[in-house]
């Protein structure tokens, strides 16, 4: 593994007396894809609330870069380099395609208040992330821009919230469940391009159930059950332990 | 020929409110039934200035926008931590407690007595003292706030408002301060209803608390629902068909006690149909039934 970019160290988080992270500690590599596997409620889902900052952890430190990112707002985490999707999609359906790409990018000068109103019109940046994003291989986007984001079928809407991430210019992006419910198509563009984008520098943590999709892009694996992290380290070392493929993956 | 000026008056002040209203509930999603509140302030302002230090017409304009958007500023922070109904009963607060002062700080006020006495404006010497100047004055204001709404909600800035309104997690994770933009939003549309407020104290001369209850919260509120809430036409269609309809209703010839409580009826209703068969409003894109 490269140089841990995050890390966390031994986070809990309980909800009314329920423990759903136990001390958990991990670290991330730099420009490598993980994978975190569990059973349903082994705290995946909040492990990626709490890095994103949308909770906050009872106890523990977690460190993007070796700065925490405690007490941090979730649009400040966003803004330093981690972008997230979620388990139930969320995309701006009532927005084209193009506008939420748009919406994604970055310090645009237009979304502040006075510039909104006394800016010149024009719309540099979001010209700027499209053609980005058609280097980056998500032209198969581009012929529908101006489709509401909610008539895409539901893979092409996880593939827009991936677009999302990127138009953000994240270095971190926490993808939970990218190819759950997606047409195996679908499922296989979205790992293809997750492995691009580490080759493009990208660091990727992602919650998956499918042990092909762990297989086929994850660097790293991280086991978590009932709140604690388990197992972690490269996947030749953890997906071969029988236990944890017949616990989790199967 | 008066009448009828008046009543295109009248109109042009409810489309500034409208308009403001629907920048923070049409736009945003942030239902708030304080827009009297803010209105309120407006014209009190204006009266008070006016009377007591005889400030000319901008100056009360421009102190009454401040008073409205520190007000403003206030009111945004319970939609910080509370959302949809609970945010509804909390600008319900607001606005009673806003009431209250107009009506119970008698010193300052003269309560339920009210202000009489304000004076015309006058806009750089120029006395808008016929109801055809008023009619003018008021049609630029109206144009003016829309503009300015118009302007916002078709940059990168409205942008944002509208993810804040269907997503509000989601504009997080994508880096937008939301918190931010929810007190910008009250502290502009609070503004912007404070120049009604303004206009309707230099037009009427003569301001007292029921002006700036709860109900005319709703009125303003029934327009922008009527009309459509997130688009800018339909607020304004919302506020013409209101102000225009209780007038047609006097000329169908009931004793006025009869008409006065026909038109809440009247209210009443076209607001239940429109929940029931057209909850988007006449020509709106966002259903605020739905929050």
């Amino acid at each position: 593994m490269g140089e841990a970019i995050l890390t966390g160290s031994d986070l809990r988080k309980v909800f009314d007396g329920t423990v759903a992270v136990d001390d958990a500690s991990f670290a991330i590599g730099e420009k490598t894809i993980t994978a975190i596997i569990g059973p349903n409620g082994a705290g995946k889902t909040t492990l990626f609330n709490l890095i994103t900052g949308f909770l906050s952890p009872d106890r523990g430190d977690i460190r993007f870069r070796n700065k925490t990112l405690n007490g941090t707002p979730p649009h400040e985490i966003a803004r330093r380099g981690i972008s997230r999707t979620f388990q139930d999609l969320r995309l701006i359906r009532q927005m084209s395609v193009r506008d939420n790409l748009r919406l994604a990018y970055p310090n645009q000068k237009r979304e502040a208040f006075w510039r909104a109103l006394f800016g010149r019109k024009g719309e540099a940046e979001g010209r700027v992330v499209e053609a980005t994003l058609r280097l980056q291989g998500f032209g198969s986007l581009v012929p529908l821009y101006d489709e509401l984001a909610g008539n895409l079928s539901y893979g092409q809407q996880k593939f827009l919230t991936l677009a999302c991430c990127l138009a953000m210019g994240a270095e971190i992006l926490l993808l939970d469940e990218p190819v759950a419910g997606v047409h195996p198509d679908m499922a296989s563009q979205i790992l293809q391009h997750m492995l691009e984008l580490k080759e493009q520098g990208r660091t990727i943590v992602f919650i998956e159930h499918d042990i092909e999709a762990v297989r086929r892009v994850a660097d790293q694996v991280i086991v978590m059950d009932e709140g604690k992290v388990i197992a972690s380290g490269s996947k030749d070392e953890v997906l071969v332990r029988k236990e944890i493929i017949e616990a989790y993956l199967t | 020929m008066d009448y009828l000026l008046h009543i295109l008056i009248l109109i042009n002040i409810y489309i500034i409110l409208v308009i403001s209203l629907d920048l923070i509930a049409g736009y945003t999603g942030l239902l708030s039934i304080a827009h009297a509140a803010f209105y309120g302030i407006g014209a009190y302002a204006t009266a008070l200035l006016s009377l007591h230090f005889q400030t000319n017409f901008l100056v009360n304009m421009a102190l009454g926008m401040a008073g409205a958007a520190l007000l403003g500023t206030i009111i945004a922070f319970p939609s910080l931590r509370i959302h949809d109904d609970y945010f509804v009963i909390a600008t319900f607060g607001f606005q009673m407690i806003v009431y209250s002062v107009f009506n119970n700080w008698v010193d300052f006020t003269r309560g339920p007595l009210g202000i009489p006495g304000i004076p015309t404006a006058s806009l750089f010497g120029f006395a808008i003292d016929s109801h055809w100047k008023f009619l003018i004055l008021s049609a630029l204001f109206a144009c003016l706030a829309y503009g300015v709404v118009h302007k916002l909600v078709n940059s990168p800035y409205g942008r944002v408002l509208k993810a804040i309104r269907e997503d509000e997690i989601f504009a997080r994770s994508l880096g937008k301060n939301v918190n931010s933009y929810k007190i910008q939003v009250f502290a502009i549309g609070g503004a912007l209803a404070s120049v009604a407020g303004n206009l309707y104290a230099h037009y009427v001369t003569f301001i007292d608390p029921t002006s700036f209850t709860i109900l005319e919260s709703i009125l303003v509120i029934s327009m922008v629902i009527i009309g459509g809430a997130g688009s800018l036409r339909g607020p304004v269609i919302g506020a013409v068909v209101l102000v225009i309809l209780p007038e047609a209703l006097r000329f169908v010839g009931l004793p006025s006690s009869v008409a006065a409580n026909l038109r809440q009826i009247f209210y009443g209703s076209l607001l239940v149909l429109m929940m029931l068969y057209r909850p988007q409003g006449l020509i709106g894109e966002f259903n605020l039934q739905g929050r």
